[in-house]
């Protein structure tokens, strides 16, 4: 254990702080609670004395409950409480429970539970880590495949080998065939989405009037979740770009989670001087580190009866909190989430960014209008997703070993029978504008999606007992479909190369004529297919002007296919490494 | 860094249309059903009894008959052949593998003629036009001989005018509406037509040349009708474009599909010019003149345009092959089924009269122009001999 300078009066005694671990910021403690002349110990606040508080509980009790032990100063243990428990009935239980005297404090509800995630460090990062392997391991990505599709997955790659070696042309023709026509289904299925989507994209869901008509003190507290790491060189917007937001701000919550080694973004928040209540919540050091890990630390803290992830560079409308609010308010008890659209606010930066905006428009502005619509399962994007708190730690919260860990919640929310709905509202991100960058945020995108399919293919009888054939075969074409499609498209260029450019004769041992004619035709048809979806993505936001940029789509879909590869290798060597997207790289300026 | 933005960062609002009138909700999907089924009904009888109608030379010569031999001829002979002669690919298939051969197929006909009257009155309904005219329009389209005829005996033809016509539909309302579903099945719908009938592609042409005729919505939105446009022939040109990649695989030629289908003829630009020269022909005018006054009548100028690019391009395409000899009845379906698919809500009562009038003149003159027409002839009398037993 390192000793570090108190920041209170005297020197203190670190409990449980880990070797190197440097938590100079903690949470804001109530002046009443650190009286000058209190010599109090507790964890991080000095040379360690082996303190630590006499009854480990969990963190739900103490969020529950209201209170959390501190330190221990002169007249017994120092509790912090909220007032959630009536006084004199909390100290004599829990002198009971301690075997000391009590000494409590009153804090806010918000110290409390910023004190409960540091007291209770590791408890949180346990529970933050394992918490649904723990609970429900067949719902977590930890384990990557399970034991029935490790044996299901060697038995069909011997069938495959056995049918090459027995009769390769006829077991080629029929992978090809399979092969192309789930690249056609999984395109065409998008395209049947997305024209259901388009039916809505002139309604207004939650109108202005319906937002003018909140009445301010009826709404409750909404916590806003914001993941960072490594990102000092953005953060210093965030302030800019959530103070905005149009939400009481005594019931706003904005924790701002940054992981323990990362100082230089913890320092960036600070020197950007937020508000009171924009706090800044010391993520435990551990192992898997994802950016769903630290929303779960936040999540077992927040006091919000709904809580929203923003990512550091994002800019949400700023009547997004309310539009949201009514939507929930309409919605009925069993919608989980409410998921906002995603759009770039440096579209015009370069052709990868006029891409990405196109693809980002069909997908929010119609694929997902189409799934709401239809009441299929929703893969969440990856912020400015709204939960209903309770609901969202009724599901387990974010599975940390799943790197799309938003779409697999959506995912899962539906096969307990929750609902994704959408409003129609909008935060702007900052599109990926160097193609290395872009391939490295897809590699992990795709590899997250391969991460949630084989998850809840784990039990597929029961997935279709539980949401449905219909919403299953919805599933099956979008989660587990655009990894394939995408896997798909690389070879699908080196046939149709080579099919017009080797003579038939060199082609046909390997692949019967008829068959490797029909491949192509569906290949440039599916490719077609998903330019025209792609063409739809301007007419929602009248970007008009990026039209023809959609028949790039192919080559677009080519970086996809090259981080499919990437992400599939990643799977099977570092199946939970985060990718890490570097963000601040845009050169947009008025 | 400081990120500042070439945009305002509002929510968008560009898909907000220009206030217009709403329009009318859809009837209950079952009262639809019934209407197409009730619509349907007399075409599918005269189909029946069609079927037990003696043929001619001539009646041997109609559209379902050469799709038939066409396909036939192609899926017979192999794969190579089959890609080299089977477009259009869809009603190639549809007539090869329909049971009952050209009997099944004047029954998918009168199914076919059914659905669109129901869907071209349903459009009309929806736009706000008052019954009297939906009645007048629906009855000068469907209670002639040339829309039955073209239904029952050239499938390929009328699946791709009926498509056309729907597309035009969703093309309106894609432009005056706003509405983007409507465009994109606009575009499905051609790309459908060209799938059907070589002609789909004249009418996708149309179509493009048509769209700066149209009201549009999103005013002052950079750059939308070129989007438009886009949106409506994109999916044809991929298709087109799709084939030609296959015919070059296979055949060495990118355009052998198109060579396939075009027949430029001494005897067919004959039988034109002996065409005009008849009361024939100047019935087909007068249907242009009707269309062209029915234009002015809406107020819509510009659609003269579109109405003598219509006839152009179906008279262009009997004369390069891509419409049978033995058709009759091409122009007036398509050129009527066009107007009423655009046809506005009119502005006073005597434009109102006169477009129901002009819609009522609309029955004789297409009776008149069958009875001019030898196949159509024919085939009434090879029907009137079956039903006088």
């Amino acid at each position: 254990m390192d000793a570090r300078p108190g920041r209170g009066g005297g020197r203190v005694t670190a409990v449980g702080a880990r070797p190197g671990a440097v938590q100079v910021v903690g949470p804001t403690v109530a002046p009443a609670a650190v009286r000058p002349d209190v010599v109090a110990t507790g964890r991080h606040r000095g040379e360690e004395t082996g303190w630590r508080p006499p009854h480990r509980c969990s963190v739900q009790r103490h969020v529950d409950e209201g209170w959390v032990a501190s330190a221990r100063i002169r007249e017994g243990v120092l509790v912090l409480t909220s007032g959630r428990s009536d006084p004199d009935v909390l100290r004599a239980a829990l002198t009971e429970e301690f075997g000391e005297p009590v000494v409590l404090r009153a804090a806010s509800e918000a110290d409390v539970r910023q004190r409960i995630a540091y007291e209770l460090e590791e408890e949180v990062a346990d529970l933050a880590a394992h918490g649904l392997a723990r609970t429900n391991p067949a719902l977590s990505a930890r384990t990557v495949l399970s034991r029935g599709q490790q044996v299901g997955g060697v038995v069909a790659l011997l069938v495959f080998a056995l049918c090459l070696v027995l009769a390769p042309e006829s077991t080629l023709a029929v992978a090809t065939a399979v092969l192309s026509l789930g690249f056609l289904a999984g395109i065409l299925f998008k395209f049947w989405v997305s024209m259901v989507g388009a039916r809505f994209d002139l309604v207004e869901q939650v109108s202005a009037e319906d937002v003018a008509a909140l009445d301010d003190d009826a709404l409750p507290t909404y916590t806003v979740l914001v993941p960072v790491f490594r990102e000092a060189n953005i953060v210093h917007d965030l302030v800019r770009n959530l103070e905005v937001l149009d939400w009481p701000k005594d019931r706003l919550e904005v924790l701002v989670l940054v992981e323990a080694e990362d100082h230089e973004t913890r320092q960036a928040v600070l020197d950007a001087a937020p508000p009171d209540w924009m706090r800044i919540v010391i993520v435990p050091p551990g192992s898997p580190q994802t950016k769903p890990r630290a929303c779960n630390v936040g999540l077992a803290i927040a006091q919000g009866e709904y809580v929203v992830i923003y990512d550091a560079e994002d800019r949400p409308d700023p009547d997004q909190l309310k539009k949201v609010f009514v939507t929930f308010d309409r919605a009925g008890d069993d919608t989980v989430c409410v998921q906002a659209a995603l759009s770039y606010f440096n579209a015009d930066e370069n052709p990868l960014t006029r891409m990405f905006t196109l693809e980002y428009s069909y997908w929010f502005d119609y694929m997902l209008a189409g799934l709401d619509a239809r009441q299929l399962p929703i893969p969440l994007g990856g912020t400015s997703n709204h939960f209903r708190t309770d609901l969202l730690r009724e599901l387990g919260g974010w599975d940390p070993y799943n790197v799309t860990e938003d779409a697999d919640l959506g995912i899962r929310a539906s096969a307990v029978g929750y609902r994704v709905a959408v409003v129609n509202s909008t935060t702007m991100e900052e599109a990926n504008t160097s193609i290395p960058n872009f391939v490295r945020q897809r590699s992990r995108w795709i590899k997250g999606y391969m991460q949630t399919a084989l998850v809840h293919a784990r039990r597929p009888r029961a997935l279709v007992a539980e949401i449905g054939i219909r919403r299953a075969a919805a599933f099956a074409l979008l989660i587990a479909g655009t990894p394939l499609t995408f896997l798909g498209m690389l070879p699908g260029i080196v046939v149709t190369i080579a099919t017009l450019v080797l003579p038939p004769a060199w082609t046909a041992p390997v692949f019967p004529a008829p068959v490797l004619w029909l491949c192509v035709l569906d290949f440039l048809l599916g490719n077609a297919t998903m330019t025209y979806l792609t063409m739809m993505g301007p007419y929602k936001r009248a970007r008009f002007d990026l039209m023809g940029w959609a028949l790039l789509n192919p080559v677009y879909w080519v970086l996809h296919s090259v981080a499919a590869y990437k992400g599939l290798w990643q799977l099977v060597t570092r199946p939970h490494y985060w990718e890490k997207t570097e963000h601040g790289l845009t050169k947009t300026t008025a | 860094m400081t990120v500042t933005l070439s945009h305002p960062l509002q929510a968008p609002t560009g898909a907000v249309p220009a206030p217009r009138p709403a329009l009318r909700p859809l009837p209950p999907v079952a009262v639809r059903w019934l209407l197409r089924a009730a619509f349907a009904l007399p075409y599918v009888a005269l189909a029946l009894v069609a079927s037990g109608a003696a043929s001619t030379p001539l009646l041997g010569l109609t559209g379902n008959q050469a799709t038939l031999e066409r396909a036939t001829t192609a899926l017979d002979g192999g794969v190579v052949q089959a890609i080299g002669q089977l477009y259009p690919l869809l009603s190639g298939l549809l007539l090869r593998f329909m049971p009952f051969g050209v009997d099944g197929a004047a029954v998918l006909g009168g199914v076919a003629a059914g659905v669109l009257l129901q869907l071209l009155a349903q459009a009309m309904l929806r736009r706000g036009l008052p019954m009297r005219k939906v009645v007048a329009f629906t009855v000068a389209l469907g209670a002639n001989p040339l829309y039955a005829f073209v239904a029952l005996n050239d499938l390929q033809a009328f699946l791709g005018i009926a498509l056309f016509a729907l597309a035009v539909v969703d093309m309106v309302r894609f432009f005056a509406w706003g509405d983007t579903q409507a465009g994109f099945r606009a575009g499905l719908a051609l790309m459908m037509s060209t799938l059907l009938d070589p002609m789909g592609f004249v009418y996708v042409v149309i179509a493009a040349l048509a769209a700066p005729l149209l009201d549009l919505a999103r005013r002052g939105q950079q750059g939308i009708r070129r989007a438009n446009v886009l949106v409506l022939v994109f999916p044809s040109a991929a298709v087109a474009l799709s084939t030609a990649v296959l015919d070059v695989m296979v055949l060495h030629d990118p355009f052998a599909a198109l060579r396939g289908s075009i027949d430029v003829s001494g005897e067919r630009l004959a039988g034109l010019q002996h065409l005009f020269a008849t009361a024939d022909g100047l019935l087909l005018v007068a249907m242009l003149v009707a269309g062209a006054a029915l234009a002015l009548l809406v107020g819509r100028p510009g659609a003269i345009a579109l109405v003598a690019a219509l006839f152009g391009g179906i008279i262009g395409g009997y004369a390069i092959g891509l419409i049978p000899v033995a058709a009759a009845g091409n122009v007036f379906v398509t050129m009527l089924s066009v107007a009423i698919a655009i046809l506005p809500r009119a502005g006073s009562r005597v434009t109102s009269a006169l477009v129901v009038l002009l819609a009522v003149l609309q029955v004789p003159l297409a009776w008149a122009a069958a009875f001019q027409r030898e196949v159509v002839v024919e085939w009434m009398h090879a029907l009137v001999a079956v039903v006088a037993g």
